[in-house]
């Protein structure tokens, strides 16, 4: 499988479709953070979700919040540069319509 | 197949699946909705300097504040709300009122949320924390 590389302030990012699709989730959904049930529908299951935003935060894309027994992500500076240059991308390859028309025009 | 076919296709899964997940959330989010209302009812109750400035701090700003220590720095809204006496919507209006002063970081999902204390509003808190505990100890 090959990745998608994205490259922010001199760091190079290696991602599955799974982390980009958690970025711009967390970008792009409206809201400052979701929870781990809003990470399990972009990346198919929990244990995708998991593993997913433990990479994410690896990179240091994601901050975790950890608050009497439930958790909520949100992206750091970093992490919404990276969500931004996907947009980026997906826009110019004509891509991005779905977002456009979940968000409901929107965005 | 090309590489570039490849990474076309992974951003294009991607995006795919993020619209149906931010689609999803969004009509989840229409049932947890509420807005924020700052209390009206807030009696000052202390003056305070902290990060080079004058603040004034009210009682519920102050318990806010307090509760958010008590937890390490990071709580649950709904724990403010508890501490507070106050509904939902106006323990949301009071963290984004905390928030408009530098005091905590808001960290919200519609079903969630989470108040988070800058250091300033470290700062803060334990100021009020040494000032109530002067007061009793003087009262």
């Amino acid at each position: 499988m090959t990745p998608l590389i994205v490259e922010i302030d001199g760091m190079r990012f290696e991602l599955g479709w799974r982390e980009a699709a958690a970025l711009i989730v967390m970008r792009f959904v409206g809201w400052g953070a979701v929870t781990l049930s809003d990470l399990e529908l972009a990346t198919g299951n929990y244990v995708s979700a998991i593993s997913t935003v433990a990479r994410l935060k690896a990179l240091g894309l994601v901050n975790e919040y950890n608050v009497r027994g439930f958790k909520l992500f949100a992206l750091t500076e970093l992490g919404e540069k990276v969500a931004d240059e996907l947009r980026r991308r997906a826009e110019g390859l004509g891509l991005w319509k779905p977002v456009e028309e979940a968000l409901g025009g929107a965005r | 197949m090309s590489e570039a076919f490849n990474e076309l296709r992974e951003l294009a899964k991607a995006v795919e699946r993020a619209a149906g997940a931010i689609a999803l959330m969004r009509r989840r989010a229409a049932r947890h909705h509420i807005e924020g209302e700052v209390p009206k009812r807030q009696r000052p109750l202390l003056k305070l300097e902290a990060g080079g400035t004058q603040l004034e701090v009210t009682d519920k700003q102050a318990a806010a504040l307090l509760v958010v220590k008590g937890g390490g720095g990071v709580e649950a809204l709904n724990a403010i709300a508890r501490a507070t006496g106050l509904n939902s919507r106006l323990a949301l209006g009071l963290a984004k009122q905390l928030e408009q002063m530098g005091l905590v970081k808001l960290v919200a999902a519609p079903q969630r949320k989470v108040v988070i204390l800058t250091p300033l509003g470290w700062e803060v808190a334990e100021k009020v924390e040494q000032e109530l505990e002067k007061r009793s100890s003087v009262g």
